[in-house]
């Protein structure tokens, strides 16, 4: 074969060779076709390893008699090292006699009775990426033609590699960006100069409740029909704004330009945070504040205005023995109040007593007896049925505070002669009870269904003569859920108003 | 000294904010643009790189005045259309004072608006680099600067850049607020301000309170 011949043939393999950017692809096609520019018997590719501490050989074709070791050899073994080190062809005419005491890997070229060799280095830019092995037996001779052509092989692999390496580092940034993006529960939109969305992801549809689901490429204004949405791209003003969601959620939406290293400008991009909770906490903190602030005020002025009048009245007067109880009953009704808010504080933020074993049913006990003499004051049946015992874990004194709340409200909203039941009974699981079901249904008042929602929501108390007559802090039950959701519970109400209400609390039964 | 300059339709004209960027310099960390906004004023100057006698001899001046501009509370980010190794082979363990960034594709030149000149202005560029050197001695330099930005990397496409490019060189003084107050566009060989005159420039341009237009 001419040189012409080669050259030729040399063409059609550095184009076959940039047909894939995938490295096994363009390794078999090396294997396949090399030998028919440079005769071989053992083809092997040496790469450096990443952080050039020594280099990997890759077998392109097989080695009769032998394999080299699938190890990181160091940079000063081995001719392939030499080659790399140098970065210089080599030809060795033998191998069985190296020169400067030289191996080859290990001996196994010449074990496998290889003769010869020629090694070239494939470079990028400065750098030696690594070097290409021939090797073979007589009559395999390799002389200044066979290095030219292997230079120019080399030159095409490390180009492959280089393209290789660039589509392997694209594929990896391209897969985290999308990674991530897809995680994300922010919306990101981008549009290009045109108005052109560029990409849209996951969260994008569900917040906008858009109905398509091919954003991506298309003119934002045919894809996206949520005109505030359009507005904000229509205006172009980076930095951060509030857009009302459709499904009446608030987002906040930061907008801002994007562009290359360069400064080239690429389009705009906003990001919608769903800040719905956020807006919601605020205006329940005040809504908190402001009650708050109002029940620990409206008593100061009681006190205030009942002492003022005392100052001015004779001791002896008849009413000032009654307007010091007033003092001491509204005094006693604030400290009610901060005990409450302190307890509620402590159970919220986790601050819990300690748990231990308990028998729900002694715990039932006690405060049954507890409030015994509130209902005999007021002439109610207190009736209570339960089973024998219920051992579970839990915070005794919160478990008793929750129960006493429930039984006393009970008690409190039943007119006098009234009747408040309390039922406990074992739902059972696979493994036995698992839950105790405990009933509190009394004969009151009963709760008006526009405000059964609400019943356990802080300071909230039903507007009614009847309670308006009874005091309260409007924070027993938002205690009581808190309390049973802190030991796994749950709580709800049924009521018919004018004819009594039922509070239905479910604990797990735990074991030790 | 001849030094043009001119508000040309469609490029950047004085009173435009600065398009930012943000590229490796030669001491390897990132030169970003917005980063002085508030505290130096910057020259961007547009190179000619550093594989010509007249690029060098441009830089020379830059680095002459550097004391100067620094005074004048300056920073200069010198901007070559050369490779980043190559670059920092030629430069090697004593790079620049000032940051030096590299834009092979000439996309930054493109983005502030710079071009290219043609096959024949660049034809005469490199016959006049050449001569030049080999009046002045800098022959060394010359094939130094050309082996490691041509030879070593893509050379037929590297070669094609530099036998078809004549780069316009582009001086650009942006004040705290990273808006440009004065520019200046000159030919690949013509001489450039150097340090001491943008000191200048930059004195009478970036007084202390700018007022943004």
């Amino acid at each position: 074969m001419s040189q012409a011949e080669r050259l030729t043939r040399l063409g059609e393999i550095l184009v076959e060779l940039s047909r894939s950017p995938i490295p096994t692809h363009f390794f078999q096609t090396l294997g396949d076709e090399a030998g028919s520019v440079v005769p071989f018997d053992y083809l092997a590719l040496c790469l450096q390893d990443d952080d050039k501490r020594g280099y990997l050989v890759h077998s392109l074709s097989p080695l009769a008699g032998g394999a080299i070791a699938a190890r990181v050899f160091e940079p000063h073994e081995g001719l392939p090292g030499r080659v790399i080190r140098e970065g210089r062809a080599t030809v060795v005419a033998d191998l069985m006699a190296p020169d400067e005491s030289v191996l080859d890997l290990e001996g196994v070229l010449t074990a496998a009775g290889l003769t010869t060799a020629l090694i070239v280095p494939v470079r990028r830019g400065f750098e030696v990426l690594g070097a290409l092995l021939f090797a073979g037996r007589a009559p395999i001779l390799y002389g200044a033609e066979d290095v030219q052509i292997a230079t120019l092989l080399a030159a095409g692999l490390s180009s492959s590699l280089e393209t290789s390496m660039a589509y392997q580092a694209l594929a990896d940034e391209r897969s985290t960006l999308a990674a991530v993006l897809a995680s994300t529960s922010d919306a990101v939109i981008m549009v290009n100069q045109s108005g052109v969305v560029l990409l849209a992801n996951g969260a994008v549809r569900p917040m906008l409740g858009l109905a398509s689901d091919q954003i991506t490429g298309r003119p934002l204004l045919e894809a996206v029909d949520y005109v505030p949405l359009r507005q904000l791209f229509a205006a172009g003003r980076p930095g951060a704004s509030e857009l009302p969601l459709p499904d009446g959620r608030v987002a906040q939406a930061s907008m801002v330009p994007v562009t290359t290293p360069f400064g080239e400008p690429v389009g705009l991009a906003v990001i919608l945070r769903d800040i719905s909770l956020l807006k919601n906490l605020e205006q329940m903190k005040n809504e908190f504040v402001n009650t708050v602030s109002h029940d620990l005020k409206s008593p100061i002025t009681v006190i205030a205005g009942l002492a003022d009048l005392m100052m001015r009245s004779d001791p002896r007067d008849p009413r000032f023995k009654s307007r010091c109880e007033d003092i001491r009953e509204t005094a006693q009704h604030m400290s009610e109040l901060v005990t409450d808010l302190l307890d509620l504080g402590k159970i919220e933020a986790g601050l819990e007593a300690g748990r231990e074993e308990a028998d729900l049913v002694a715990l039932i006990r006690e405060a049954a007896r507890i409030v015994g003499a509130h209902a005999e004051a007021k002439s109610i049946a207190l009736d209570v049925q339960t089973p024998p015992e219920a051992e579970t874990i839990a915070a005794r004194s919160r478990i008793r505070q929750a129960l006493v709340n429930l039984l006393d409200n009970a008690v409190k909203y039943t007119p006098d002669g009234g009747r408040v039941t309390l039922w406990a009974a074992f739902s059972a699981g696979a493994q036995g009870p698992e839950t105790l079901t405990i009933r509190i249904t009394d004969t009151g008042i009963g709760i008006p269904a526009r405000d059964l929602p609400h019943v356990f929501d802080k300071f909230f108390r039903v507007k009614s003569d009847a309670t308006q007559a009874t005091t309260g802090t409007g924070l027993g039950l938002a205690i009581t859920k808190s309390i049973v959701e802190a030991h796994g519970g749950r709580i709800r109400v049924e009521s018919v108003e004018g004819a009594g209400t039922t509070f239905v609390v479910e604990l797990p039964l735990l074991k030790a | 000294m001849s030094v043009t300059s001119t508000d040309g339709p469609g490029g950047l004209a004085v009173g435009d904010v600065a398009p930012p960027f943000a590229l490796p310099s030669l001491r390897g960390a990132m030169v970003d643009l917005t980063s002085y906004r508030g505290r130096r004023n910057v020259v961007v100057w547009f190179s000619r790189g550093f594989t010509c006698p007249f690029c060098r001899a441009h830089t020379d001046g830059m680095r002459a005045g550097y004391r100067e501009l620094q005074a004048a509370d300056t920073e200069v980010i010198q901007v070559a259309p050369n490779l980043l190794d190559a670059a920092r082979r030629f430069f090697g363990p004593t790079p620049l004072p000032f940051p030096f960034i590299c834009d092979p594709d000439k996309r930054l030149y493109a983005v502030y608006g710079l071009g290219e000149r043609g096959a024949l202005e660049a034809t005469r560029t490199a016959v006049v680099s050449f001569a030049h050197a080999f009046t002045h001695g800098d022959t060394t330099n010359q094939i130094r600067g050309a082996y490691f930005d041509v030879m070593n990397r893509n050379f037929l496409r590297r070669l094609h850049h530099h036998a078809s490019s004549a780069l316009d060189q582009g001086m650009f003084l942006v004040d705290k607020q990273g808006v440009i107050r004065h520019r200046a566009i000159v030919g690949p060989i013509d001489p450039v301000p150097g340090g001491a005159d943008l000191a200048r420039l930059a004195r009478v341009h970036c007084g202390e309170t700018p007022a943004a237009r």
